[in-house]
């Protein structure tokens, strides 16, 4: 049985890593997706 | 507890809405004239309705009688955490945007699966998805029922066949136009309630006064390092990303929308649903410092609102609580059928069904699901909470593989079977063994590094036009 004070900083920190994974991946494939889109215009 | 309300007004304001939803079901349903304007409500949702079903369809009953036990129990991360779950309403805006570029004629989030990374994924999706799926209608339709028995003392089974019944009926008629037309009003509903009832109670009873009773009472509930609080946190963000990102009820709406509102219709959607965990979770703070007794958690905000706001705090209860579940679980009949249909009838048993043939079988469907949600519920199978966080466990495994594949010609096949069945098993090993709190992250957290390497050694060079030619395809048949 893992403890609460363990488990706490540990689950934070893993899901401040995926949103912020997240945020950056969908904000580079987004600038991406619209450089292409100029590109062919 | 005694219910909030006599028998016979209790009776009286539930049927009087189920009444209302069929009628508007009917009147919405004389619209519907194809399979497009029954899957997708003719694809023509203004930026209004649209941002209004997109809150009204992810504020659960969960939202408004779950977040005050949050804020009671982890404090002020419970509050933020649960609202951090509207962050994964407001990204997917972006990524609807992609979603229309690439299937202007979709119809569902299962043929993107299966387009991009062909059959084999497709079928794993399917198996994860309608698990998730299940589980949702069966936690909704359980929902409704005990919510109708605690709140105004209606037997649970009388009261859970009635809110499927009247669900399943209004959507069999007037599909998805009648699903975001009634989620628009349902989203008046909720929102004016809480709006309401929260801002009214506080200034009762003063910000200094609720500020000085959580300190006296439980002052770790103003704590930013209370570990329970630690571990919530993330939670719903996390959660938010998965159940969004993979499931038909979300993509179904995008493909509802107009190209122009899409983006827009998400975002606003997004911070309208942050304002209401935040404030119904504030009721859990407002209880410690009033030092309010209640029967069970998810009574306190009810039990709030009849305290300060007497006869019409009762009426905004009902309000809240028949809105909230009427919009979710007719948006699951309406997402799933559709799902089912498309990627099941129209493309494996039937290719040349034809129009009507299609919306029939939508209909069907829905009635179908209907009866297997209602015979679920009627045994009642584990804890709303038991099921919701198992099937955490599965959704989030479907993120990246998703994320990726809408944007990235890289991710393979291969890749996103080995993401979603690694990160399902992470989740579900963490969910049964470590904390449920930590189901959806598990999940996550292991299927990226899963996703991304056996993608570095399985890279494949997708042709985006097969969305065209499938799509093609579609309009033509």
């Amino acid at each position: 049985m893992i403890p609460d004070t363990v488990l706490g900083p540990i689950f934070f920190f893993s899901g401040l890593f995926i949103m912020s994974y997240m945020y950056y991946i969908i904000r580079k494939f987004e600038k991406e997706n619209n450089e292409k889109k100029k590109e062919k215009n | 507890m005694e219910p909030i309300l006599p028998a016979s007004v209790a009776w009286i304001v539930v049927i009087g809405f189920g009444l209302l939803w069929l009628v508007l079901g009917w009147l919405f349903g004389k619209k519907v004239k194809t399979s497009e304007d029954f899957m997708v409500a003719g694809r023509k949702v203004g930026l209004a309705v649209g941002s209004a079903t997109v809150m009204a369809t992810w504020c659960t009953a969960n939202t408004v009688l779950a977040a005050p036990e949050l804020g009671y129990k982890a404090g002020l991360w419970g509050m933020i955490g649960y609202g951090l779950g509207g962050v994964g309403v407001i990204w997917f805006g972006s990524v609807a945007k992609r979603i229309k570029e690439l299937m202007p004629k979709g119809v569902s989030s299962g043929e993107f699966i299966q387009i991009r990374y062909g059959n084999s994924t497709w079928v794993i999706y399917m198996i994860l998805a309608n698990v998730y799926n299940l589980a949702f209608l069966v936690t909704q339709a359980m929902g409704g029922g005990l919510l109708l028995n605690l709140v105004f003392g209606i037997p649970y089974h009388i009261g859970m066949l009635l809110i499927t019944t009247v669900c399943v009926v209004y959507t069999m008629v007037g599909g998805m136009k009648a699903v975001v037309g009634t989620d628009f009003i349902q989203s008046l509903m909720i929102m004016t309630s809480v709006v309401i009832v929260i801002p009214i109670t506080i200034s009762q009873i003063g910000f200094g006064n609720l500020y000085g009773g959580v300190m006296e009472n439980m002052p770790d509930r103003f704590s930013m390092i209370k570990p329970l609080g630690l571990m919530y946190a993330f939670n719903s963000a996390v959660f938010s990303l998965g159940e969004i990102f993979h499931s038909n009820l979300w993509w179904v709406r995008v493909h509802s929308m107009r190209e122009d509102v899409v983006k827009k219709g998400w975002k606003f959607g997004g911070l309208m649903w942050m304002s209401i965990p935040v404030l119904a979770g504030a009721a859990g703070l407002i209880a410690i410092a009033t030092d309010l007794q209640f029967p069970q958690m998810n009574m306190i905000f009810p039990m709030l609102s009849i305290k300060y706001l007497g006869g019409i705090g009762a009426f905004l209860i009902i309000f809240v609580v028949l809105g909230a579940i009427y919009s979710s679980l007719d948006s699951l009949l309406a997402g799933v059928s559709s799902l089912l249909v498309n990627d099941i009838y129209s493309k494996k048993i039937n290719r040349n069904a034809d129009d009507r043939k299609i919306k029939r079988m939508n209909q069907l469907v829905v009635l179908v699901l209907g009866v297997i949600t209602a015979s679920f519920a009627w045994f009642q199978p584990g804890t709303m909470g038991q099921m919701i966080f198992f099937s955490a466990a599965m959704v989030c495994s479907m993120i990246w593989p998703i994320v990726f594949g809408l944007y990235s010609k890289e991710p393979s096949p291969q890749a996103a079977i080995a993401g979603m069945i690694a990160g399902s098993l992470a989740g579900v090993y963490t969910a049964v063994n470590i904390s449920s709190f930590g189901a959806a992250i598990a999940s996550a957290l292991i299927s990226l590094p899963v996703f991304l390497i056996v993608m570095k050694f399985t890279k494949s060079d997708f042709d985006w036009g097969s969305f065209k030619v499938n799509n093609q395809k579609e309009v033509i048949s």
